[in-house]
């Protein structure tokens, strides 16, 4: 599981690995969050659950992080790590579970970083080779 | 239609990829030497590139003369970054890789009546002031609390909203583009959601490259333009550099598989994923336009906000009236209008997008403020914090060649990535500091992602838009104070 950052004149690409598309997500998930906020979780911070749907693997990956980013928005939290429970298929597509863990902003003063406005469908993709998955895409900053 | 593109240099600044293919018309790009070689030399090595993208826009049906790019062109999501694209409003089709996901994400620039003596003897404190008074930085929430049906309108409303709180005076919305509210607007087409991560958004700054700057004239280019502008050499000056915050990255983010599966539906020609769109005219298009002109009259309302807290902070500092600040204008780079234009000409309609580009309309035009009728409307053109901005008029051939628009910014030269391996936040902030220009930020991490050398020339640039007659130079800026989220 690992995770690295592609250049991107103005925003981030990501480019994310795991032996599962679940790890190969959430490790995506890290690497936007790592845009976010350095370090690990804060004490005090709470877990929220993250619920996406899409007709893609692809899309899948755009829906996930964006609604990171909605719930941290809503609750008013910033996250600091993330679980991916389940990718399943559905009879339209696929659904994911997460579970993602945050603290207030005045918790991590001194560790944030950029603020990601939203995932893209720029350099998106979702693969699989030799058993293990890869997941790009670019976020805007 | 693959492989790298061939552009061809049409005079000193200008530069043609020819229509070839599936392009409907032929791309133009305004760029000296230097950034045309910038542009070429970056497109073997990056998958996503600027010129592919102006490219891509040439498909795209109803496109009117041209794909344009602007001199800080840059590569962006399907539409480049500097890109202009107006699209037949009954032919064309609207995209949301046109607008972005900081819809109506804009300059505003506002006189303070002090001049930069005044100013230097009390930097410090009004350094402190703005800082401690415009929440800015990841996760901040303003002081504004909505619910939803005050969202919804504040969406109709746009900066008249935020004025109706006593943040404002009446004057300001003559001087703000569409006096800071679009018709349109539609909040029954904006997400729940939306409208929930805007309850506690609004008068906050951002992060990013969003910022608070105070500077001071510098260099008069254009005397009669300038006494329009109420700008005098040491004049200092409030900009405040941000957009339609959550709201409006949740359009983005709502409308951009709407407008996937709507591609698919209309048999668009997507030739980057990101590049999705729907005819104007269909219930997906009109839609999304409706959605996107609550998040353009978002962004108004809360340039609009936090306009007025920086002038409170002025105010305070200096014991001056905050009627005394005054607005010099407010003017959007990520939107898609409707606009008529003489093409051919002929008048048509168009949904003019500007993607990273600003609206710069002529002398004469009605949709400008009357006292600057005569000179054409002020152009605001973000440097960086440790060089210069500019403000720019917009002249009758930039209503002729690029639908009235020029650049926005100086345009990143490094990617962020790149940045962070060159520079740290702290040398920044004390290398600035050292030059006189004091950086109050919420991360030092961004300030070293925003340092100055990752950036393009941002006097290169604007010079490449006046040596093509689109806009002039009016004022130069240089900063004193940066706030940074």
């Amino acid at each position: 599981m690992t995770y690295r950052y592609l250049d991107h004149t103005a925003d981030a690409g990501i480019e994310a690995t795991g032996a599962t598309p679940e790890e190969a997500f959430a490790e995506a998930a890290r690497a936007m969050i790592g845009l976010m906020v350095r370090g690990g979780d804060a004490p005090g911070g709470g877990e929220v659950g993250i619920e996406a749907a899409a007709p893609s693997l692809e899309e899948l990956l755009v829906e996930f992080l964006n609604e990171l980013l909605a719930q941290q928005g809503l609750r008013g939290l910033v996250f600091t790590g993330c679980r991916v429970r389940e990718i399943a298929r559905t009879a339209d597509g696929w659904r994911l579970s997460a579970a993602a863990r945050g603290a207030s902003p005045a918790a991590l003063d001194g560790r944030l970083g950029q603020e990601v406005k939203a995932a893209s469908y720029l350099g998106l993709s979702v693969g699989e080779r030799e058993g293990a998955w890869t997941v790009r895409c670019v976020v805007d900053l | 239609m693959s492989g790298p593109v061939e552009v061809r240099q049409v005079s000193e600044y200008v530069w043609e990829i020819p229509k070839t293919g599936p392009m409907l018309v032929p791309g133009r790009i305004y760029a000296d030497r230097a950034i045309m070689d910038q542009l070429l030399a970056e497109q073997p090595k990056a998958e996503w590139n600027a010129l592919l993208q102006v490219r891509n826009v040439a498909c795209l049906p109803g496109i009117c003369r041209f794909s344009l790019a602007m001199a800080d062109i840059h590569p962006g999501y399907g539409f480049p970054i500097g890109g202009v694209g107006a699209f037949d409003a009954g032919e064309g089709i609207v995209t949301v890789a046109g607008v972005g996901f900081d819809c109506n994400c804009g300059v505003r620039a506002m006189r303070t009546g002090l001049s930069r003596r005044e100013v230097e003897a009390r930097k410090a404190e009004l350094a402190e002031a703005l800082f401690r008074g415009v929440p800015a930085g990841l996760g901040s929430e303003g002081d504004i609390r909505l619910n939803r049906r005050e969202v919804e309108d504040l969406l109709r409303t746009g900066a008249r909203f935020v004025l109706r709180r006593g943040l404002g005076i009446e004057e300001d919305l003559e001087y703000i583009e569409e006096n800071g509210c679009i018709a349109g607007a539609e909040p029954a087409n904006v997400s729940e959601k939306a409208k929930q991560r805007q309850f506690r958004q609004v008068g906050t700054l951002g992060s990013g490259n969003h910022y608070i700057e105070v500077q001071y004239v510098d260099e008069i280019h254009d005397g009669e333009a300038a006494r329009a502008y109420g700008l005098a050499l040491d004049a200092v000056l409030v900009a405040v550099h941000t957009g339609s915050r959550a709201l409006g990255h949740q359009i983005g983010t709502d409308y951009l598989p709407k407008l996937k599966r709507a591609s698919e539906r209309y048999r668009l020609p997507v030739r980057e994923r990101e590049l999705v769109g729907a005819p104007i005219g269909s219930p997906e298009g009109r839609e999304y336009i409706s959605a996107m002109c609550c998040g353009i009259n978002c962004a108004f309302a809360n340039r609009q906000a936090i306009g007025h807290l920086a002038r409170r902070c002025v105010s305070g500092v200096f014991g001056i009236p905050p009627e005394s600040v005054r607005l010099l204008y407010d003017v959007g780079h990520n939107t898609a209008k409707f606009e008529r234009h003489r093409v051919d000409g002929a008048e048509r309609l168009l949904l003019v997008h500007r993607k990273g580009a600003t609206r710069a309309f002529g002398p004469g035009s009605p949709d400008i403020p009357a006292a600057y009728r005569d000179v054409g409307q002020p152009v605001l053109v973000g440097g960086t914090m440790g060089t210069c901005s500019y403000i720019l008029r917009g002249t009758p051939a930039g209503m002729e060649e690029t639908f009235g628009s020029a650049v926005h910014g100086a345009g990143r030269l490094k990617s962020r990535t790149q940045a962070l391996r060159e520079y740290r936040g702290e040398r920044v902030v004390a290398e600035l500091r050292a030059r006189g220009i004091l950086v109050r930020s919420h991360s030092l991490r961004g300030t070293a992602e925003e340092a100055p050398g990752a950036y393009k020339d941002v006097t290169a640039v604007v010079d490449v838009m006046e040596g093509a007659g689109v806009s002039r130079k009016v004022a130069r800026l240089r900063p004193m104070i940066c706030v940074k989220g």
